[in-house]
């Protein structure tokens, strides 16, 4: 019996790799010579398919074709066993008839078809097994991109652009990721979708939208996805907020109290919108005092703070911005958190929410007088003393000519120096008979040009009212400055006598007496008020030897001793000696005082004589109540001693 | 008219003389001084040139018609020639009883000093030692009122020197310290050379005056002396 051709060879012309249901793959089975088929042999294959014979007649090559069904897989493609070859009622015979020879090397052995190629059978669908995103978690707003991952059990190629649907109303599309098992949508937000948490709509919401998402052995990928919000949902993987509404700004106010304010002022302007918001550069607030509030701070709250220094020339009965549309960027940024530009529009000046609504602020930088005060110390001033008076303005003022400052004194403080800046100073020279027992202005409007002016650095005018004198800010309550002019005048002169220093008031007491019966050693002189200036010199008409008693109201010369002389004395009211008190006052106006006295030393009865009768006379006040003309010798006692020392004199005389 | 005398013959002629005293002074008084009621005088003397130790008195006559209490009295004299000097004033008067005799304040040496002694000037001064009591003199009485004592010297000239009260230093008080009012005299001391012989006419006005001082003298009333009370009575 002849021997039929043998299987020599199995394989495949179609290329390595893995193929799906549907993939036609061509299984060649080589005989050791030609042959013959008929019929329809097959090939079992170890994916669970068969190979039918397909053609090859005639040569010693057949040619089988696999066309893989689902559910039929294979790590390697390969036939099951060496007899995997049937003839399904065919023949297969070499041109002699001879039958061939079925047997198949064994499967994996050298010739079979998995030992020459490597052909995967993959019939298993790819699944969605996650959604999720790399964009961070935040809220995002309109123009925002967000990434959107899926991820398939199995890498997946796609064609066309696959869409998911997402549950903030937008939808991402499929934007790269084919051949891997990961593909990344894009989602740009538009107006008007929001999301609390960000997830696509349903498990269905991955869509072909034209085009495939296979796997390599082109199983078409399942798109169910899991059920938004379970595991494995974007929902679940992620915390990502749409939010496209736009901040809107709810209320303006102010931190500044309500009042008057100034040039240099600063007010505090607070904008507060619908949620936090985002600054960057410095946006502005246009108001209609002329100014203009820049951003300070706020970023990251819903309240941002303006602040605004008041300038010269700027004022507003009540502050408020200029128009809705006040708020500007200024080159910079006002968003929430979600990149949603702020809406700038204000409530409408002095409506309900609007800065002039909430509060009363009024700009006034007409400069006005703050302050009236003196630099010089507080104290008593007499004629021609120099007083500066200082006057406060709220702004830098200028002055040309001379205004005048009245006063209660009855004085007038001249403008001196201060223009351009906001203090002005002027100049009181206190004249005779101004007297003030407190200085002051004499009323709020003690303030006058005088022909000149006193205006800001805009040359508008200054206020020139005056805080009410002894009110707050005035010179009276600021300072404690007397004017007295009165001056200085002698209260009493006396002259010093005796050896007890007795004190005998010749001033007053001057017209009873012509003659003083004492050895006359001082003069002590009483004034109205305390001294400031005097010396020995300030007495003339008598040698003096001795002063005392400066800085109180009683001087006392000590002098040559006088025991008989006309004497006509003088205290100096003017010159390098003059008296005057602490104030400068002259004594009585500069014409000084003069006193006259005659000296008669042992004139008990101011006959002109010292002759027995004085002795006698004397003596008889040695047993009668004390006389101070007895005590010649001035003691404090009259007694035989003033009777001897009266007795000594005898003879003297003074007419 | 001064009557000179010699140091120590008023007592002598104290009672003796009274008459005439009274009668010289009242006249002296009532023509050189006016109508002052009492009269402080000098008792004329007469003295050699180089004499020391010479004396005369200052006496007070009350010419008026009542008595007077004398507080006290002052006098000053002056001569105007340096042969004349003042050596002192006391109160041992010679020709009347001392004013304030027994009663002196500043007494025995009633000079008040200054002036300088010896010199051309003489102060005295006295009051009574018991403060508002005094001297009650009587109408047409004298009183002493110091005894001065001088010297003259050597080379002063035969002839009068004049001597004066100095008016302010004269003064009559009563014990109250009232000023009393009086009037002054004065007074000539005639010089005589060593052995030179008085003028006739001197002579017999001396005697005259010395014997009415004598008389004066002894027939004072003093109403505040005692012996001079029982004296008048």
């Amino acid at each position: 019996m002849a021997q039929g051709p043998t299987i020599t060879n199995v394989s495949s012309t179609t290329a390595n790799g893995t193929y799906g249901a549907g993939s036609v793959i061509s299984v060649t089975a080589t005989f050791s010579s030609t042959v013959m088929v008929t019929g329809t042999p097959l090939l079992a294959l170890n994916s669970g398919g068969t190979a039918s014979y397909a053609s090859g007649s005639g040569t010693s090559t057949l040619t089988f074709v696999y066309t893989v069904a689902a559910g039929q897989n294979s790590a390697r493609l390969d036939y099951t066993s060496t007899t995997a070859l049937t003839l399904n009622g065919g023949t297969i015979m070499d041109t002699a008839n001879d039958p061939a020879n079925l047997t198949l090397p064994a499967p994996g052995a050298a010739g079979s078809l998995g030992a020459n190629k490597s052909i995967v059978i993959d019939t298993v669908s790819p699944v969605v097994t996650n959604v999720s995103s790399p964009t961070a978690n935040s809220t995002y707003g309109v123009g925002s991109v967000i990434s959107v991952t899926v991820t398939f059990s199995s890498s997946v190629v796609v064609t066309g652009t696959p869409l998911l649907a997402l549950n903030s109303g937008g939808t991402a599309s499929y934007s790269f990721g084919s051949g891997t098992n990961t593909l990344t949508f894009v989602y740009t937000v538009a107006a008007g979708q929001n999301s609390a948490r960000l997830d696509y709509t349903s498990t269905a919401a991955l869509t072909l939208n034209g085009g495939t998402i296979t796997d390599t052995a082109k199983n078409a990928a399942s798109l169910t996805l899991p059920s938004p919000g379970a595991a494995g949902s974007l929902g679940a993987n992620k915390n990502i907020v749409i939010d496209t509404v736009s901040p809107v700004v709810t209320n303006v106010s102010s931190t500044t109290a309500n009042g008057t304010y100034g040039v240099g002022s600063v007010i505090s302007v607070t904008v507060t919108f619908s949620s936090t918001v985002v600054v960057t550069g410095t946006p502005l607030l246009a108001l209609n005092s002329g100014g203009t509030a820049s951003y300070a701070s706020g970023s990251g709250t819903s309240t941002l703070t303006f602040v605004y220094t008041v300038a010269a020339g700027q004022n507003s009965a009540r502050l408020d911005y200029t128009s809705t549309t006040a708020l500007t960027l200024n080159g910079g940024t006002i968003t929430d958190t979600a990149k949603n530009a702020a809406s700038l529009t204000l409530p409408s000046p002095g409506a309900t929410g609007s800065l002039g609504a909430n509060k009363s602020i009024v700009i006034n930088t007409t400069p006005t007088v703050t302050n009236v005060s003196s630099t010089t110390a507080n104290g008593t001033y007499g004629t021609g003393s120099v007083i500066i008076v200082t006057v406060t303005f709220s702004s830098t003022v200028v002055v040309a000519g001379t205004p005048l400052l009245a006063l209660n004194s009855g004085g007038t403080a001249s403008y001196a120096s201060g223009s351009g800046t906001s203090t002005l100073t002027f100049v009181y020279t206190v004249a005779a008979g101004q007297n003030s027992p407190r200085l002051d202005y004499t009323s709020t409007t003690a303030l006058t040009l005088n022909g000149g002016t006193i205006t800001d650095i805009g040359n508008d005018p200054a206020s020139l009212t005056l805080p009410s004198p002894g009110a707050t800010g005035s010179l009276g309550a600021n300072k404690s400055i007397v004017i007295n002019t009165i001056g200085l005048s002698v209260v009493s002169y006396s002259v010093i006598f005796g050896t007890a220093s007795l004190t005998y008031n010749v001033s007053t007491n001057g017209a009873a007496r012509n003659r003083l019966p004492w050895l006359i050693t001082g003069v002590q002189v009483v004034f109205s008020a305390p001294v400031g200036s005097a010396d020995a010199n300030s007495l003339t008409g008598v040698t003096a030897v001795g002063f005392s008693g400066l800085g109180t109201n009683t001087l006392t010369w000590t002098i040559t001793p006088i025991s008989l002389a006309n004497v006509s004395t003088a205290l100096a009211g003017s010159g390098a000696d003059a008296i005057k008190d602490t104030n400068g006052n002259s004594l009585n106006g500069g014409a000084g005082f003069t006193q006259h006295f005659k000296v008669l030393m042992g004139d008990y009865n101011d006959d002109g004589v010292v002759n027995v009768v004085d002795t006698v006379g004397v003596n008889t006040k040695t047993v009668q109540p004390y006389s101070v003309f007895a005590d010649i010798n001035g003691d404090g006692v009259v007694d035989s001693n003033d009777v001897r020392l009266t007795r000594s004199l005898l003879g003297s005389s003074l007419p | 008219m001064i009557l000179l005398s010699k140091p120590g013959t008023p007592n002598r002629y104290r009672f003796c003389y009274r008459p005439f005293v009274l009668a010289a002074v009242g006249f002296m008084g009532m023509v050189a001084l006016g109508h002052a009621s009492v009269i402080m005088n000098l008792q004329p003397v007469s003295d050699a040139a180089g004499s020391t130790g010479d004396t005369f008195d200052v006496t007070l006559t009350n010419t008026g018609p009542g008595a007077i209490t004398i507080g006290g009295f002052s006098f000053g004299l002056s001569v105007g020639t340096s042969n004349l000097s003042f050596t002192g004033v006391s109160t041992a008067t010679t020709i009347a009883l001392y004013v304030f005799d027994a009663q002196s304040l500043f007494g025995p040496d009633i000079s008040v000093q200054p002036p300088d002694l010896p010199g051309q000037a003489l102060e005295a001064e006295d009051i009574s030692v018991v403060p508002l009591s005094g001297s009650t003199i009587g109408s047409g009485v004298t009183e002493g009122l110091g005894h001065v004592t001088f010297n003259l010297s050597a080379a002063t000239p035969p002839g009068g020197i004049q001597l004066s009260f100095v008016g302010a230093d004269d003064s009559l008080s009563d014990p109250d310290g009232e000023p009393i009012d009086f009037s002054t005299g004065s007074g000539t001391v005639t010089v005589t050379g060593a052995a030179s012989i008085p003028e006739p006419a001197t002579f017999g006005f001396v005697g005259v005056v010395l014997a009415g001082l004598l008389v004066c003298t002894g027939g004072r009333m003093r109403l505040s002396h005692p012996s001079c009370k029982n004296a008048i009575n």
